[in-house]
């Protein structure tokens, strides 16, 4: 057991190295005085500075509102999905489950490019309505419903994946055992494959909002320039105006807001989760 | 000479203890069964004896060589998984030429061997094919050919039979104890099928929560077991609670609830000490007439009635204590229904007495 | 009733993949147009946007530096997992929670945060980043990935095997290269093919932590985008995306290895 142990190091050394580390020397840079701020460091001045800014603190508002309905969305669409995943049989189901990765695969950067001709007021979705004077242009383009949309649609793959996989766990056997005990379609989904597949969806709210918190390219894309969330602030710091400290304090910010998140996550499914 | 000597053997993982001064010696050529209840240690035993736990104390030897700390790959001992572990990327002969490849023998002597131990097992026939292609009777003999390839010193088998259905498994049975008679190879077989240990067995050993009850031969395991446990694990068995109330010759007096009076083989309990008086199902006999004489008659009531084919099993009740008969399904026989009377009755010899 | 129920399921799920592939489709089809803008409306078929990607160098050379930076960082993520997943399954099976979310941490902490990171930790050391900075941030990324298919893998693995060749006489390292990683084989290649992947079009790392000599295809796409965006780019998306579908595909058809359970 003891040598078995021993190769998790691997593994447990580069995580620490590659990602405790630089975490710390984050956290450290957090607290250094920079061109836009002169202190004597260590100070928490940044954090101060970035959280009385209304525009700071909108940017962290609107990464957990963004965040917060890309998941509020995804995980009843993905839930509903790997719900109505069984019709499919064989060689489709087959199919079905791979064509999800086809979007993770293909990379986010070939996902924005068709957002980018969808949505546009003159593109394929909106063109022809606006053209026949059917609607206003409706302007998703540039706008924080386009985030939200492309969000939805990069972490739904995801949450279809691993929802399906919580609900293939539940014995078939308790759907009869329910429906031997008179239970219909709406009682035995409310007495056993809800409460069954909490701990799946606890599993999946958590990656889908780390995934839409940590989202990058689809507020850079598909926002408008005022759209700033937290991780296209810290790409600003860091490619734009070059100050490393602010970009470590949006970071450290970016993290606790996701970890505050995830611990409310956890409080409040882990209520109806019985062990 | 003992072939293996297991001495004062302790296995403990974390505070619970898995084989607890368990100490045991083979003859070269014999074929033991450990027996015993789920959780008892059988396998653990095994792993030690194998390599793949260490004891936390006592010594293990082969052949006279102290192995309790060579490495498995170092013992030249074969083992049966009980799900066969054969190498699904390999092919039957691939599988049982696997262990003479570790050795470095020559292409020649490899093949050759290996088609002595296929013809052995009567596989000469599948050598080309996958795992996933043979049947699990197969595959099972190809497990014990891979085994047997490497000529170990001793081979060990823990529930090889149990994946199999139960006709397959009477063959195999047999299967087993003639390759081993046939290659005189000193044999341990784990398993918790009585029926197997006592079929296959030339000693049975007995093991209960860590610890070696009782070795001895088939027959004197199920005649005179050496306590209630073994009593109670192999057959089916009455045990009856009462204490003794005094001792005439080698028989004793067991005082049982109701004022009634059992007698058995005496062990040298001393009088009132609390025991189980033990009889087999198929010990006690069940009459409507009375018998003349003897010991233990006790008028009863029939209660139930199973049904077994060969047998026919009464549940019956003496005073509280419940007490059942086989009886066989013949003419010869008397039957009953449930709800008559009738007498019960069996053989001072036939009823062991331990301390409670 | 339940007829009902199955239709309804089938259009529900006609409309989840629309949602889910639709975009991309629009980027295959902006590939093909003729149409020198994007995007735009769809005028006729041309391969000219493919033939033009040979005119760009920068294209061409920064996709054999992100095969480089995939190939070994998905080795190293492949391996580390490799040998983490045979101990959690070869070990004790009580689950360990810190274990548990040390492992995960790479997926749930953000690639700017983590390769921000890397980059003050570079400057902090008085080095420039480069190719091995990328191929470790990649490979830490890709850990859970490649752990969660190895896993997978192991879950189904019979640890009797292991024991089974040790007592015919293999040495520990002898028993995993005859049985242990043949019979797990499919798991590793996959395991691998998934990091390679989501290594070869991870924008974010690259982009933070690249020099000028290291420059990945996205972070080439990324700069291109900046200054405009044309059918071209369309063409370079088309076929990373059929790339990935076309890999899915042959190693689930052909060698029966699945990126998903
Ligand atoms: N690796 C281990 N770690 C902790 N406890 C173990 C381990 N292996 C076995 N045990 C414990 O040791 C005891 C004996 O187990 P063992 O497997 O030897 O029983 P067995 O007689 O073979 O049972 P079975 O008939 O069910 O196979 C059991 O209580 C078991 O829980
Ligand atoms: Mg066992």
């Amino acid at each position: 057991m003891g040598v078995t142990s021993l190769l998790l190091l691997p593994s447990l050394l580069m995580i620490f190295v590659f990602l405790g580390l630089p975490l710390v020397v984050i956290f450290m840079q957090s607290l250094q005085d920079n061109v836009l701020l002169q202190f004597t460091p260590p100070g928490i001045e940044n954090y101060k500075y970035l959280l009385t800014r209304p525009y700071y603190f909108d940017v962290l508002v609107r990464t957990l509102r963004l965040s917060l309905l890309t998941t509020f969305f995804a995980i009843p669409l993905g839930y509903l999905a790997a719900m109505a995943m069984p019709v499919l049989k064989g060689r489709l189901a087959n199919m079905a489950i791979m064509a999800l990765t086809f979007p993770i695969l293909a990379g986010p950067l070939v996902v924005i490019l068709g957002w980018m001709a969808l949505l546009p007021d003159s593109g394929p979705l909106f063109g022809p309505l606006v053209r026949a004077g059917l609607i206003r242009p409706p302007r998703i383009l540039g706008s924080e419903t386009a985030i939200v949309i492309s969000q939805i649609q990069f972490v739904l793959p995801f949450a279809i994946l691993t929802l399906y996989t919580a609900l293939r766990q539940i014995p078939h056997a308790l759907y009869e055992a329910a429906a031997s005990n008179g239970a219909g379609g709406l009682q035995s989904f409310l007495h056993v494959t809800l409460p069954l597949s909490l701990p799946g969806v606890l599993s999946t709210t958590i990656i889908v909002f780390s995934l839409a918190a940590s989202s990058f390219i689809a507020p850079h894309y598909l926002g408008g320039a005022s759209d700033l969330t937290l991780t296209t602030l810290i790409t600003n710091f860091v490619l734009g105006t070059f100050n490393s400290p602010l970009a470590a304090t949006s970071s450290i910010l970016l993290l606790v807001m996701m970890l505050a998140a995830m611990f409310m996550f956890v409080k409040l499914f882990g209520r109806f989760i019985r062990p | 000479m003992p072939d293996l000597k297991l001495t004062n053997i302790t296995k403990r993982f974390d505070k619970s203890v898995a084989v607890d001064d368990l100490s045991l010696s083979i003859e070269h050529g014999e074929f033991v069964c450990l027996l015993g209840p789920s959780g008892c240690g059988k396998t653990t035993t095994l792993r030690m004896i194998a390599g793949f736990e260490t004891a936390n104390s006592g010594t293990i030897e082969l052949d006279g060589m102290d192995i309790t700390r060579l490495p498995p790959q170092k013992r030249d001992i074969g083992l049966v998984f009980q799900s066969y572990a054969l190498f699904p990327h390999k092919t039957a002969a691939e599988n049982v030429g696997f262990g003479l490849k570790m050795r470095k023998l020559p292409r020649a002597d490899i093949d050759s061997q290996v088609k002595k131990a296929l013809d052995l097992v009567r596989l000469g026939h599948v050598a080309e094919r996958y795992p996933r292609q043979m049947s699990g009777g197969q595959q099972q003999r190809v497990a014990l050919a891979r085994a047997l390839a490497i000529r170990p010193r001793l081979l060990l088998m823990d529930e090889p039979l149990s994946n199999l259905d139960a006709k397959l498994r009477d063959d195999m049975r047999e299967e087993i104890r003639r390759i081993q008679k046939e290659v005189g190879i000193t044999a341990i077989f784990v398993t918790h099928d009585q029926a197997e240990a006592l079929a296959l067995a030339d000693r049975i050993a007995v093991m209960s929560e860590g610890r070696l009850m009782q070795i001895a031969d088939p027959t004197s395991i199920y005649e005179s077991p050496a306590n209630a446990t073994v009593d109670q694990f192999i057959g089916q068995v009455n045990a009856l609670q009462g204490s003794i109330a005094n001792v005439e010759g080698h028989i004793a007096h067991v005082a049982i609830a109701g004022g009634r009076y059992i007698s058995g083989l005496d062990r040298q309990i001393p009088a009132g000490t609390p025991v189980l008086a033990m009889v087999k199902h198929e010990r006690v006999f069940l009459s409507r007439l009375q018998p003349a004489a003897g010991e233990n008659i006790f008028p009863c009531q029939v209660e139930g009635r199973t049904y077994l084919g060969a047998s026919i099993v009464y549940r019956c009740n003496l005073g509280d204590q419940a007490m059942t008969a086989a009886v066989p399904n013949h003419p010869a026989f008397e039957q009953f229904q449930p709800g008559e009377a009738a007498f019960l009755h069996w053989a001072s010899a036939d009823c062991r007495i331990f301390r409670q | 009733m339940k007829g009902m129920k199955v239709t309804l399921s089938w259009i529900y799920l006609a409309l989840i993949y629309l949602f889910i592939l639709g975009p991309m489709f629009f980027v295959l089809a902006a590939s093909f147009n003729t149409e020198t803008s994007f995007p735009a409306a769809f005028e006729g078929v041309t391969l000219r946007w493919y033939a033009r990607i040979w005119d760009h160098q920068e294209f061409l050379s920064s996709a054999w530096t992100s095969t480089l930076v995939a190939l070994v960082s998905s080795a190293v993520a492949v391996l580390a997992a490799f040998l983490a997943a045979y101990a959690i399954s070869r070990g004790n099976k009580r689950e360990n929670a810190w274990l548990s979310a040390t492992l995960a941490a790479p997926l749930l902490v953000p690639q700017v945060v983590m390769s921000l990171g890397m980059l003050q930790l570079a400057s902090l050391a008085g080095m420039g980043t480069g190719f091995w900075w990328l191929v470790a941030v990649h490979a830490v990324h890709n850990i859970p990935f490649a752990l969660r298919l190895t896993l997978t893998g192991f879950a189904r693995f019979d640890f009797a095997l292991e024991d089974a060749a040790t007592s015919l006489g293999a040495g520990r390292w002898t028993a995993w290269r005859e049985v242990t990683i043949p019979v797990l084989q499919s798991s590793i290649v996959a395991g691998f093919t998934f990091c390679f992947i989501m290594s070869f079009v991870n924008l974010p790392i690259s982009l933070f932590l690249a020099d000028t000599a290291t420059t990945t295809l996205p972070v080439v796409m990324y700069s291109y985008i900046e200054s405009r965006i044309d059918p071209m780019l369309a063409a370079v998306s088309a076929i990373l995306f059929v790339l990935a579908c076309a890999i899915t595909l042959v190693l689930d058809n052909v060698f029966r290895i699945r990126l998903v359970d």
